[in-house]
């Protein structure tokens, strides 16, 4: 089942294409990476996501319903560029938001009360927003988006301009929030930041879609079969002509296997050199969006990996 | 429906337990009442005339006896050569004589507004003064024409007691002058009242908008509410701040008309010894206070006020929406200057346009700029105290509220796209393209 199946968006401004033709699912309970470099396009995808514009072509479905008005409340949006009213309190703020999704007056203070109890900042409930530190207002910010318990959590770079104690607060929460069941999608620019978190992705790149799927199956089809191995001893001048050794140090070896990745493993105990570790080099999601992008765009310009 | 309730709320709340709106609220209508006395005061005490000649060249008024004023600001006295005053008046600094009042030879009392009675004087004259100069010679004008055609002490009396009552001036011509000249005083005010607070409030949507978009906290908004409502939330709310500060205006200078100004009334206010036993109520001439009041009295102020709403909130509408068009596709402050100038503009021109049009408020310019959506807020409530026809009324009523759909149709527009516009300086071809795309 899918959260939100988006297909054929198209969005232009002007002469400017900011998506196109982009599709992909979201399947429930995931957390998926929206991921791209500045500019890519993510911000506009979200925002149409939340209904905050509208695509000149293409559908969304919600839950497979086509995204209407009344699901803005089911989803919740931590944009990018975010902020709070600097006079208001931290306890009415929370409320006002609350209230703004529909949120009934009894309803929310409970809500609120939870929140507050649960990231412990009672002490700030009657402190005006200016008058918090920048991850104080991170925090409030974070509750103002998930008090209304929403389906579906949008967070566009929710690491930038915190620290790892309140990035750590927040992943945590992201994946208490999994567990029960939300979808989460996370935007940013930062991929070694989520290769970890997410379960599946979607690269854009200049409002195209470049590849999309899960994690794991993606490093699977973009590895080159390259191997390191940690092991005690010498390698004899043999090694190098029978294999392609990419990178050679003391006790480390990294070799780009051809055949079966077994024949390299096959060596060492035929030259009874002790193994201490043998991995397969999978590619950060850094590398393959690089890939990704040159084998897409083939008029730019080769990049080293 | 129910979000904007909610945003309206949040806007009128923050904004009416801001101190600076308490002490706004409370100290206008204090510096209006400062000014209003000042004025009163400086009219009445500034009067330097105090000595008046009555030149009597018909010799109508030989066996007439002129009283002074109570006050001694006005002390008359008959004189018989004009033109040996005049010289002797110009050879001196030290003149006798402040004012000179001459009847000419030829001065017809059947007809009193043929050939005028003249006032001469260098300095100028306060309000009370000329009040009581004119008071006296419509009284003694009213005696002598009443001689004339032979009626009695008696009848005098009746008559005199009657026309007290209606007291404005010289003739029923100069009454209704005087009506038209309070009927403009107070168009004026209210012109000027709505256009103070068209400009006042009209910037607070604007910056509150900026606010928003500085804050970085209106795209959080705009995921849970449209931006129309987001917009119409914040000007509803502010015009409700608007009136909310009008009406307590409105409350406190009733209450001060009604108990402080009697209260002044008793209280000597002259500093200076009073001449010639002179009472305290007599010292600060409640005849101009009843002039004042009793002219107001004339007006209807009660559909003058649903008007004057009516108007202000129409106005304060179209107005905001544009005003929050401008606040959303400009960046910062300086930005948004050169975008404000076109909204401010009409807002301008009507008030320039007001002064003309409360001179003739019966003329074309009067009319037109009633009907004109832009001028209309500021024109026609300062039009009401001429009671322009009810056709008119209705019809700038109904082009306002028109013209307040298509702005905030047009203004909707260009807030939802410049409210996540950021970094590029907004022109004005940029927003036209916002107006016209799709979506």
């Amino acid at each position: 089942m899918n959260q939100l199946s988006i297909s054929h968006i198209e969005k232009k401004y002007g002469d400017y294409v900011a998506s196109a033709d982009v599709s992909f699912d979201i399947p429930r309970g995931a957390i998926f990476g929206l991921l791209g470099p500045n500019g890519a396009g993510k911000t506009t995808l979200i925002r149409m996501i939340t209904r905050i514009i509208f695509p000149d072509r293409g559908t969304i479905l919600f839950g497979g319903e086509p995204l209407r008005e009344s699901h803005t409340n089911r989803i919740g949006y931590m944009p990018e560029e975010r902020g709070l009213y600097k006079t208001m309190k931290v306890y009415e703020h929370l409320i006002y938001l609350a209230r703004l999704k529909d949120l009934t007056a009894s309803q929310t203070s409970a809500k609120v009360n939870y929140w507050i109890d649960k990231f412990d900042i009672g002490g700030w409930k009657q402190k005006k927003i200016e008058e918090l530190s920048k991850g104080m207002a991170q925090k409030v910010q974070f509750i103002a988006t998930v008090i209304h318990d929403p389906e579906l959590l949008i967070l566009d770079e929710p690491f930038s301009g915190l620290d790892p104690i309140n990035a750590k607060l927040i992943e945590d929460e992201i994946h208490y929030l999994k567990q029960q069941g939300k979808t989460i999608i996370f935007s940013t620019h930062r991929m070694e930041q989520v290769e970890e978190i997410c379960d599946e992705i979607v690269l854009i790149n200049k409002g195209h879609k470049i590849l999309n799927g899960g994690v794991t199956a993606l490093k699977q089809e973009f590895k080159e079969n390259k191997f390191r191995i940690q092991y005690e001893g010498r390698l004899t001048d043999q090694f190098a002509s029978q294999f392609e050794v990419l990178a050679q140090k003391q006790g480390e070896t990294i070799v780009q296997a051809h055949a079966s990745a077994n024949a390299i493993l096959k060596y060492f105990i035929d030259h009874d050199i002790a193994v201490k570790g043998y991995y397969e080099i999978l590619p950060s999601l850094n590398e393959i969006f690089i890939k990704a992008v040159n084998g897409a765009t083939p008029a730019s310009k080769p990049i080293s990996t | 429906m129910k979000k904007i309730l909610i945003i309206i709320q949040r806007e009128y709340i923050t904004r009416v337990r801001k101190k600076a709106f308490i002490i706004t609220t409370l100290l206008a209508p204090l510096g209006f009442f400062a000014f209003l006395i000042f004025s009163i005061l400086i009219g009445g005490y500034s009067s330097s005339i105090k000595h008046v000649a009555i030149v009597d060249d018909s010799g109508l008024f030989e066996k007439m006896a002129f009283a002074d004023a109570p006050d001694g600001s006005v002390i008359f006295q008959k004189e018989k050569d004009l033109v040996q005053l005049e010289s002797a008046a110009g050879k001196s600094k030290n003149q006798k004589y402040d004012a000179i009042i001459q009847i000419p030879a030829n001065y017809d009392l059947d007809n009193p507004k043929k050939i005028n009675i003249n006032c001469l004087s260098d300095k100028s004259m306060g309000i009370s003064s000329r009040t009581f100069i004119n008071r006296t010679f419509s009284d003694k004008i009213r005696e002598l024409r009443a001689n004339k055609l032979n009626i009695n002490q008696e009848q005098l009396d009746n008559l005199s007691q009657e026309i007290d009552l209606t007291y404005k001036g010289l003739s029923e011509d100069s009454k209704k002058s005087a009506n038209a000249t309070i009927a403009g005083a107070i168009g004026y005010v209210i012109g000027m009242a709505i256009y103070i607070l068209l400009l006042v409030y009209g910037t607070m949507i604007m910056k509150g908008v900026m606010e928003e978009k500085s804050n970085r906290i209106m795209e959080v908004l705009v995921s849970s509410v449209k931006p129309v409502q987001l917009m119409l939330g914040k000007i509803i709310g502010i015009a409700a701040v608007g009136l909310t500060q009008f009406i307590l205006w409105i409350v406190i200078m009733v209450i001060s008309v009604v108990f402080v100004i009697p209260m002044l009334g008793l209280v000597p206010a002259h500093p200076q010894p009073m001449p010639q036993g002179a009472g305290p109520a007599g010292d600060f001439d409640p005849d101009r206070i009843q002039l004042f009041i009793t002219a107001l009295h004339e007006f209807h102020f009660g559909p003058l006020l649903i008007v004057f709403i009516i108007f202000f909130l129409g106005g304060f509408l179209l107005y905001g929406s544009l005003f929050a068009a401008i606040g959303a596709a400009g960046g910062d402050e300086t930005d948004s200057q050169s975008l404000t100038f076109p909204v401010m503009l009409p807002i301008i021109i009507s008030f320039v346009l007001l002064i003309n049009v409360l001179q003739q408020p019966e003329g074309n310019l009067a009319l037109w700029a009633s009907l004109v959506p832009f001028c209309a807020p500021i024109i026609m409530p300062a039009l009401m105290p001429f009671n322009p026809p009810i056709w008119q009324i209705l019809l700038s009523m109904v082009l306002l509220y028109g013209g307040f759909i298509l702005c905030a149709m047009l203004a909707a527009r260009i807030y939802r796209t410049g409210i996540l516009m950021y970094g590029k300086k907004t022109t004005f071809k940029e927003i036209g393209r916002w107006i016209f795309a799709r979506n």
